[in-house]
């Protein structure tokens, strides 16, 4: 070791501790990358070249394994899924979840604080104690195994976050703006289309950003109400194909690949904004 | 909207007045904003959580009216070996997770406050994981822990450890731990940016002052930086024990609380006990979930309450 | 034609135990310009707020052109409002700020785009029409902030200190600017300010706010010559109203040991306070009657004039003398301070309202 031999004056303490420092930071590093390397490249891959060397380089590239894990599965089934009811939710949680946030924000009224304090503790709730009911009351509304029913539960559940974030957002526009519009002739409705959800436009496309991930990754509830293979979300897609191609490590990682690439590529165009919005609730 | 209730004599002149539209509050618009949203929380939160402490005090059987049976479903919780196992699995999780991941969120922090090359990259390269959906996450680690060709095993043969290969999520000593290896896997990066942004936004004058009275690199992580981001690194805590409470996906995609309940977690219990047993009674598992619901929220008020009295003792 | 008629205005916030506006009275006629004017705190924006129809009334009544607005909302009552803090519509550009609210009322496109430039054009912003207002100057933003009131012709102009946030001497041509506007546009006007020099310099009309009530309202100098108050008469005038204590004597007042020939409806022996304007103390030399002795303890040489403070040094406030640009007086010398009587007013030593009083003969 290098500390062993204090002859070495190559080595001074400063570039010791970069070393580990560097040490530290490759190990976590591999740690973190790692396993998506792996299933990268296993996703171009065939069975039989894993099953020789599950750790060689990806050559030749397969990718008409894409295609067919597409075709040869329900996949295309399960993205459309998950695209509508993910696009679906987050739209109508951005529009309700402003309109709710500009009102807190916005407004002075009875029972503000209770009902602002009700929505947000619901973020702690642990899900199952909403799944149970949530599952009798679809069964009863019709909703049980509809892609409806789940487009409203996924409203629900990403409501708190949202109208949190936003609400911070709305806050801090001046009141000057608003009453300046109304002066211009606007009405309370219109203020808020054409005022408060353009001028919060960074937070907006944040929690649009947050929602869509979330959603997109959300598996709870979405075995509990969906049973239906042609309503399948992509989650529930991905597992369901693991089921039936137990074996065959080859198609399921590029199965892998497909539910992994929409959210990388949100990732790459959007991380700064991403990783604001996954971390605004955990500062304060 | 909200009335002065002691106005003085005159309230009764001023009452026809303040019938008039208060302008600044309309409350039409009020209504309009606020409605959709509270229609959709009753709905979808508040009525099946009303509906699960409803379940909890009655026998639900499909096809006949719910049954009232009192507290016999607390009572036999009490003696249910498996809700405790699993109770005991996630209190371990929800204990030891937060920890593992916020103070390895901290090294990696500093490393990137310490102005290593790359940090961009890195950061962007360590947040990725959380991104991830629990499902593809468990096919992955599952692989990565199989005993025949995952990478684990694979490594440790590589560096002469063969001995220490095992199928790391099929024996109840090594499951619990290799799961919780994984969220930690996915949820650190995500600390770590939350952690490096409490320390960017720290007062330069402090450590400059730090700095000025000659303070170690030790000393000044120890007696000002830890200490300034005490708050945030509390928070990532209680995040990180909320998150861990209700685990759910990954144990199902991975062990389904195997083997032998060594991966059982409230969540996947309820789950079993609710869907997949067929006994088709929704109030015992109701019942579960409230007790939980309970437990929850006394350990996040117990986590608020600790923290709170400790800051206080400080300052 | 707009008249604007406040009739006993009262304003109480929910939660708050005092009433941020009692009894506000006042009637803007027609083209008048009319400056409320009072501390911070005062109740001047709530007042002007109540106008507008972005607060609701607690009590009484507001009337433009005798049709009582209380129930109608802002952008029924053809108003057009200037911010403290400008207010501009981030996310718009200056022509979209300018042209938002017309648009809302004037379908014609083309109309409101002509109306646009030309207002923008008498106020110098055609240059930057396409610009967002986080890359205009302070100066030009409050530009647009008016020019987007202007360009909706309304029926009246409200200010909430709009040139608050200028520096000096941008707020001295502004203010210049904002008085030629009111003769150009011969609109009623509604101006907002705690600045006595904005209040003295623009309006027709000055109403003095304190504590939610109306102080005094008048013409700025009748005002300034004839306070209703003490409080006015400390409020107005920078240095303020010198107040001296009095007592009424069957020949006059007697003040220190100067005997005034002022005759008051006052009993003689009555105690009362007596102001003087700074300006109108000049130095005597004849002590045995002079209105004040004391010892100059400062002398601030502002350029055009001199302020010079003395001090009895028995406990009674100091007084300010307003000199010309070089005073004979130097510090630490005792001097005496006489004036005419004519320009002294009396108040209710307890109450602080002022007396009439009339010079002897
Ligand atoms: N929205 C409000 N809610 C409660 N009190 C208010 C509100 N706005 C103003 N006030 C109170 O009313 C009084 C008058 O305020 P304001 O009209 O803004 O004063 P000014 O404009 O003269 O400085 C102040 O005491 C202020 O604290
Ligand atoms: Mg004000």
């Amino acid at each position: 070791m290098a500390t062993a031999r204090p002859s070495s004056v190559f080595i001074s303490p400063a570039s010791l501790k970069m070393g580990a420092l560097v040490v530290f930071i490759a190990l976590y590093t591999a740690y973190s990358s790692g396993p998506f390397v792996w299933v990268a490249m296993m996703s171009l891959r065939t069975t039989t070249e894993i099953a020789a060397d599950p750790y060689a380089l990806p050559w030749p590239l397969h990718w008409e394994k894409f295609a067919s894990a597409w075709t040869d599965s329900n996949y295309d089934a399960y993205f459309v899924n998950s695209v509508t009811v993910v696009l679906a939710a987050v739209a109508i949680l951005t529009v309700i979840g402003g309109m709710a946030a500009h009102c807190f924000a916005r407004y002075r009224f009875r029972f503000r604080g209770v009902l602002y304090f009700v929505i947000f503790s619901t973020i702690i709730f642990p899900p199952q104690v909403t799944v149970i009911g949530l599952f009798q009351i679809l069964v009863e509304y019709g909703l049980y195994n509809s892609r409806v029913g789940l487009v409203l539960v996924y409203v629900s559940i990403q409501l708190p976050i949202t109208i949190y974030i936003l609400e911070a957002f709305f806050a801090r526009i001046p009141n000057d703006l608003f009453d300046a519009a109304r002066i211009d002739g606007y009405s309370e409705w219109s203020i808020f289309w054409r005022i408060a959800l353009p001028v919060a436009l960074p937070a907006i496309s944040t929690t649009i950003i947050l929602n869509t991930i979330l959603l997109w990754n959300e598996f709870l509830y979405a075995v509990v109400l969906i049973t239906e293979d042609d309503k399948r979300t992509l989650p529930l897609g991905v597992l369901r194909f693991m089921g039936d191609q137990l074996e065959d490590v080859g198609m399921i990682a590029t199965g892998l690949m497909i539910a992994i690439v929409p959210v990388v590529l949100i990732y790459v165009f959007f991380s700064e904004r991403l990783i604001q919005g996954m971390t605004a609730g955990a500062v304060k | 909207m909200s009335r002065d209730v002691n106005a003085p004599a005159t309230a009764h002149a001023e009452a026809a007045q303040e019938a008039e539209r208060d302008h600044a509050n309309p409350f039409s618009a009020i209504a309009i904003f606020l409605l959709p949203a509270l229609i959709v929380y009753a709905a979808f939160t508040a009525l099946p959580v009303a509906r699960t402490f409803y379940n909890s005090t009655h026998l639900i059987v499909p096809n006949r009216p719910a049954e009232w049976v009192g507290f016999t479903h607390y009572v036999e919780l009490w003696s249910d070996q498996m809700f405790w196992k699993a109770v005991w699995n996630t209190l371990t999780w929800a204990a030891v997770a937060p920890v593992l991941e916020v103070s390895i969120a901290t090294l990696l922090a500093l490393a990137l406050y310490a102005k290593v090359p790359f940090s961009r990259f890195l950061r962007v390269a360590w947040f990725t994981p959380v991104l991830m959906s629990y499902v593809v996450v468990g096919i992955l680690w599952m692989w990565i822990y199989n005993f025949d060709w995952g990478a684990l095993n694979a490594l440790l043969r590589a560096v002469g450890l063969g001995d220490w290969a095992r199928p790391w999520l099929g024996h109840p000593d090594t499951a619990l731990p290799a799961l919780i290896a994984v969220t930690t896997w996915m949820w650190t990066g995500f600390n770590m940016v939350v952690i490096l942004a409490a320390m960017s936004s720290l007062p330069s004058e402090v450590l400059e002052a730090a700095e000025l009275d000659n303070c170690g690199w030790l000393a000044k992580l120890w007696f000002v930086i830890l200490p300034l981001i005490r708050p945030t690194l509390l928070n990532l805590v209680v995040l990180s024990f909320i998150g861990k409470m209700k685990i759910f996906d990954l144990v199902w995609v991975t062990t389904q609380g195997n083997p032998l309940w060594a991966t059982e977690t409230v969540s996947t219990y309820v789950y079993k006990r609710a869907f997949q047993w067929r006994t088709f009674d929704l109030g015992y598992p109701s019942t579960i979930a409230v007790i939980w619901f309970v437990i929850v929220l006394a350990g996040v008020l117990g986590l608020t309450f600790l923290f709170r009295q400790r800051d206080r003792l400080e300052y | 034609m707009a008249v604007v008629a406040l009739d006993t205005i009262c304003k109480r916030y929910p939660g708050g135990s005092e009433k941020a506006v009692d009894s506000v009275s006042f009637t803007v006629a027609d083209g008048e310009f009319m400056v409320l004017l009072g501390p911070s705190g005062c109740g001047k924006s709530t007042t002007l707020r109540m106008i507008a129809g972005l607060e609701s009334i607690s009590s009484g009544t507001i009337a433009i052109d005798g049709d009582r607005m209380n129930g109608v909302p802002a952008k029924n009552r053809d108003i057009a409002m200037v911010f403290q803090s400008y207010a501009l519509y981030p996310h718009m550009t200056v022509r979209d700020n300018l042209g938002f609210g017309l648009k809302r009322r004037q379908t014609d496109r083309a109309e409101v785009k002509r109306r646009v430039e030309e207002v923008a054009a008498s106020i110098g912003l055609t240059d930057y029409l396409g610009r967002k207002p986080h890359a205009l100057s302070g100066g030009q933003r409050q530009r647009v902030a008016l020019g987007r009131a202007i360009v909706r012709d309304p029926k009246v102009f409200l200010f909430d200190e709009p040139l608050s946030n200028l520096d000096a001497a941008l707020r001295v041509s502004t203010r210049a600017e904002l008085v030629r506007l009111h003769r150009a546009l011969t609109a009623t006007m509604i101006y907002v300010t705690h600045d006595q020099v904005e209040a003295m310099t623009m309006g027709d009309r000055v109403c003095i706010m304190s504590e939610g009530r109306i102080a005094q309202i008048g013409r700025p100098m009748d005002v300034y010559m004839h306070p209703a108050s003490t409080f006015v008469a400390r409020f107005l005038g920078n240095p303020p109203m010198n107040l001296m204590e009095g007592a009424a004597t069957e020949t006059g007042l007697r003040v220190n040991d100067a005997a005034v020939p002022v005759a008051t409806i006052l009993n003689s022996g009555s105690a009362v306070t007596v102001g003087v304007r700074p300006e109108d103390l000049v130095p005597t030399d004849k002590a045995d009657n002079a209105l004040f002795s004391g010892q100059v303890t400062g002398i601030e040489p502002l350029g055009a004039e001199t302020l010079v403070h003395v001090d009895a040094r028995d406990g009674s406030p100091p007084i300010i003398v307003r000199g010309p640009r070089e005073v004979a007086a130097r510090l630490d010398e005792t001097i005496h301070l006489a004036c005419d009587p004519a320009m002294i007013r009396l108040f209710d030593a307890q109450t602080g309202i002022a007396i009439s009083s009339k010079e002897l003969a």
